[in-house]
């Protein structure tokens, strides 16, 4: 059932804006692909420290993932990935070409962490909304 | 509009404070964006916001690879060198001097679809909100070009922004598009979108306009064009942005010389309203939504709908560069029903029913299908 708890994971910036409550409406988002957003649908938000705590079982794959992945970017270029192991492997190789600090057996650990969280097969979840931005 | 009921906890007055501080600064303050990403920049357009000819800046869609600079209008130079037999630097006030041009055109992302294709792959996962119809204004690029005089060895021009990325091994947003291109009379040095100026966002002061063109080559808070005999040799223009030539099957992983940079868009169209789930009454429902396409003007959009083909109308007059709204009225019967788009250029191009598979997800245009329940 971890999946249908990732289902309700979206990713929140550092600066959290919390959103009204409102229902998920999981049968719209299911494997036909990443459906546009109805006026019925909102999200609920939640903290990056949240998907942290959701995501990979391994608190090593957590601590990666704050430690060196969020020097660049937000989770959220993360939590929306759906890929298998070997694509996995290919991103986070380039990740780490492009300068992200990995140990040996980080890369591994993570994109194995990753490929379990975040396979193909798992529905999107769609995008919060915000104010525009100037 | 009834809103829902909120609780009100201390936490959402406090997100509610910190987001009234936001929409201060918002140029259009009740706009709302999807979020992909607050870092960088990545927001697309909900649907609905899409359906109009011209795209105000609270539903533009923003990109970005790295962190939104900061650019002094004062400060901020485009400097035109490489291959030039007269290196030029430009101020805004200099760009201001300079007969001004304006040119409506469609700006989509190059991987606006992304997150449709199966099987799937890396990178921002945009649905189909990832594109907008807007005015830009501002001075030929020929004109500056002209001014800086190309050798005769100039091939291409490789643009720079001042987006930066943090780590030094990352590679820098850097594009390269042939001369020709740059010298067509409708590429631009855009200062002002929708008639305002450029906002930090959609890349004050300055940004590359290259109409009909795929919005990689659009390059935000320009900073730098070098003229040169052969493309960059760096990851964005040389590994990415690029469309297998021609397409394998849906996974299979495509050999580096037969990955041919983009140009043009291709013909497409989406449903802006009614959405995806959306409930409709029986009866006639009006089905709206935007098409445009690449080198050849749309010839017509047909709606399907239950086996049918309907003629939608095209809205206003066609613009060499910008989109068409177009508007159908479906019988629709109780049940559900898929609503389908397609849209043909002059060219005879058109949409597949199936996107073209890529390993990164560009330039999806298959069919939009919008499913609606309709009861009374």
């Amino acid at each position: 059932m971890r999946w249908a708890t990732a289902l309700l994971i979206v990713i929140a910036s550092a600066c959290t804006r919390p959103d009204p409550a409102a229902r998920l409406d999981a049968g719209t988002h299911a494997r036909s692909g990443a459906a546009t957003s109805t006026a019925a649908i909102a999200v609920r938000t939640t903290t990056a420290a949240d998907m942290l705590a959701l995501l990979p079982q391994s608190g090593d794959a957590q601590r990666i993932l704050a430690e060196r992945c969020l020097l660049c970017h937000g989770l959220e270029h993360v939590a929306q990935q759906r890929l298998p192991l070997a694509k996995w492997t290919a991103v986070i190789d380039k990740m780490a070409r492009w300068g992200t600090p990995l140990a040996a057996g980080e890369a591994e650990l993570l994109a194995r962490a990753l490929a379990e969280a975040l396979p193909p097969e798992l529905p999107d979840v769609p995008p919060r909304r915000v104010p525009t931005r100037p | 509009m009834l809103r829902p009921v909120i609780p009100l906890s201390r936490r959402h007055l406090l997100g509610a404070a910190a987001g009234s501080l936001m929409l201060g600064r918002a140029a259009h303050a009740d706009g709302q964006l999807l979020e992909l990403s607050s870092r960088p920049e990545n927001y697309e357009a909900p649907l609905e916001a899409l359906g109009t000819r011209i795209t105000p800046l609270s539903a533009f869609y923003i990109r970005s690879h790295f962190a939104r600079p900061t650019v002094d209008p004062a400060a901020w130079r485009l400097t035109l060198d490489g291959l030039a037999g007269r290196p030029r630097t430009f101020s805004l006030a200099d760009l201001a001097r300079y007969p001004q041009t304006t040119v409506e055109a469609v700006l989509q992302c190059a991987g606006n679809g992304r997150a449709l294709f199966r099987p799937r792959m890396p990178g921002v996962q945009w649905t189909r909100g990832a594109m907008g119809n807007a005015t830009w204004t501002g001075v030929r690029l020929k004109v500056l070009l002209a001014e800086s005089k190309p050798a005769s060895a100039a091939r291409f021009v490789t643009l720079r922004g001042a987006d930066a990325p943090l780590l030094p091994a990352t590679p820098a947003f850097v594009r390269s598009i042939p001369l020709d291109r740059a010298l067509h009379e409708d590429t631009l040095i855009a200062t002002h979108m929708n008639g305002a100026p450029l906002t930090p966002s959609h890349g004050a002061p300055a940004r590359v306009v290259v109409p009909g063109w795929v919005g990689d080559d659009w390059v935000k808070w320009i900073t730098r064009i070098t003229l040169g005999a052969e493309e960059d040799p760096s990851f964005f223009t040389a590994t990415a942005y690029r469309f297998p030539s021609p397409p394998g099957a849906p996974g299979e992983a495509i050999p580096p010389a037969r990955m041919k940079p983009m140009s043009w868009m291709n013909t497409k169209s989406v449903i802006t309203s009614p959405a995806h789930g959306a409930v409709v009454r029986p009866g006639k429902v009006e089905v709206v939504g935007v098409a445009f396409s690449g080198p050849a003007a749309i010839a017509r959009v047909e709606v399907l709908s239950a086996g049918e083909a309907i003629e939608a109308a095209l809205e206003g007059q066609p613009t060499r560069y910008g989109w068409r709204v177009f508007r159908a009225a479906v019988p629709v019967e109780a049940g559900r029903v898929a609503i389908g788009a397609r849209a043909t250029d002059g060219a005879g191009g058109t949409q597949p029913d199936e996107p073209v598979w890529n390993p990164s997800g560009y330039l999806h245009n298959a069919v939009h299908r919008v499913e609606l329940e309709v009861r009374a």
